[in-house]
């Protein structure tokens, strides 16, 4: 049996490691398992929070079968570090009087109803898993992040970056590491954790154009432009066009993501270019989207996420994008010259290799 | 004091570091870095354990702090996931210095 550190904080024992039961969920009724799995396990962590957090035992069923309504619920950390300490406003709640409660509330609802109305995915874990975002977490934190069962944002330093809530971009990103967690699990770590970052561009690029009703042609394509503070204004973290030319300043020095293969990020750092080597698969997105349109593309990319594994690297995502494009292809959902525009694409990022 | 702290990832990719003699710092800053010091228990033995503990999720800061005093040398590996919450200040405040120190090069 493999088991981690039973802390009280975080319980997790497993049978069989996570990423082993991903590498073998490469058929359909093994991965459906695999995520009724994870939807439990995850349940069962938040439920030990709730403990942790409240020193009582949840009363809720959460751990149960029963399927949740992803209901949205957004913590005030008040500047603390503790997560889900006040309740700020929960699905129904009227506006608060805060605008970063109410953007974290309206965006995760429109990347919630994107993937529900869109994608016919219910929630994170397609069970209707509750989203849970905490913001005005720390002290000028300059960052946002997914702990594995909810969201945290901070407030940025208002100098270099504002508020990460602010942004429908970010939350879309956060919020597509969950449904990552729950489809392959993809390590994050080199390549395959490279993919899941990409995975998470594409979904938080693609929602935005969604929202704003704009085109693959009108859309700046940027990662990040909305939380860059004064001092950086006019930059943004990622570019998905052009790969490398997002920013250049003195905090963040310049950024570093290539566009093509040959320029493969291989050092330590990043858990070895997971925000770095991204920027390869995200150039290849960009190209399909010009073609066949953004909608297209991430109908593709997500049916393919869905086909992943735990440690896929570039060359194994490369053809399972292409068998998920054949598939909507055979079903008459995308056309037929799909197939050559991502063949395309790829080799113009020099993959596979 | 010896402190050698860095703060990398997240979801904009920072690389963040500085080290620094405590003494060189302001009075002020220097009693309330002592404090959170304090307040962070950096002398629990259950810290060191959280060195190499697998962080969940996606897009947390990675920090590595190194505490040199003339009786001994303190190593410590935390990410945003895995530093228990009587750290979390001090990695705030230790983030938001190296944020300073960077931007004042």
């Amino acid at each position: 049996m493999h088991k981690k550190d039973c802390s009280k904080m975080k319980c997790q024992c497993f049978i069989v490691p996570n990423y082993i039961l991903e590498n073998l969920a490469q058929n359909e009724v093994e991965a459906a398992r695999i995520s009724i799995a994870k939807s439990r396990q995850v349940r069962r962590r938040r439920i030990m929070k709730e403990y942790d957090i409240n020193g009582v035992v949840a009363l809720t069923d959460a751990g149960s079968e029963r399927k949740g309504e992803s209901a949205r619920h957004v913590y005030d950390c008040k500047g603390g570090t503790k997560l889900r300490q006040n309740e700020a406003r929960k699905e129904g709640d009227r506006s608060s009087g805060d605008s970063v409660v109410n953007h974290a509330y309206d965006y995760s609802g429109v990347v919630r109803d994107y993937f529900k109305d869109v994608l016919h995915r219910n929630s994170i874990d397609n069970e209707g898993l509750d989203l849970i975002l905490n913001v005005h977490y720390g002290d000028k934190f300059t960052n946002a992040y997914w702990d594995g069962d909810e969201m945290v944002f901070g407030d940025g330093d208002g100098v270099i970056f504002s508020n990460f809530a602010n942004s429908l971009d970010v939350i879309g990103h956060e919020l597509t590491h969950g449904v990552t967690q729950f489809t392959s699990g993809l390590e994050y770590e080199g390549q395959s954790g490279a993919l899941n970052e990409h995975l998470s561009d594409v979904f938080g690029v693609t929602i935005k154009q969604f929202h704003l009703k704009q085109s693959a042609q009108e859309a700046d394509w940027l990662i990040g432009a909305d939380i860059m503070g004064p001092t950086l204004k006019g930059q943004a973290l990622r570019s998905m066009k052009a790969p490398g030319t997002a920013f250049d300043n003195k905090l963040m020095g310049k950024d570093m993501q290539p566009d093509h293969m040959k320029n493969f990020y291989r050092g330590e750092q990043d858990n070895h270019g997971v925000h770095i080597n991204s920027g390869i698969p995200n150039k290849a997105f960009y190209l399909v989207s010009m073609e066949i349109g953004t909608d297209k593309a991430a109908l593709i990319w997500f049916n393919a996420m869905q086909n992943l594994f735990a440690t896929a690297n570039f060359n194994q995502f490369v053809q399972i994008v292409l068998k998920a494009a054949q598939k909507l292809v055979d079903s008459g959902e995308v056309t037929d010259t799909a197939i050559r525009t991502i063949e395309d694409a790829f080799k113009a990022v020099g993959l596979p290799e | 004091m010896h402190i050698q702290f860095s703060c990398i990832g997240g979801f904009a990719n920072l690389d963040l570091n500085f080290q620094i003699d405590t003494n060189e710092l302001p009075q002020e800053k220097n009693e309330e870095l002592k404090n959170l010091m304090k307040t962070a228990d950096l002398s629990n033995p259950h810290l060191s354990k959280i060195v190499g503990a697998k962080s969940q999720g996606a897009d947390a800061f990675s920090y590595q702090l190194d505490i040199v005093n003339e009786k001994k040398k303190q190593s410590f590996s935390f990410t945003d996931t895995t530093a228990p919450e009587e750290v979390r200040p001090l990695l705030d405040y230790l983030r938001n210095l190296a944020i300073e120190i960077k931007m004042a090069e």
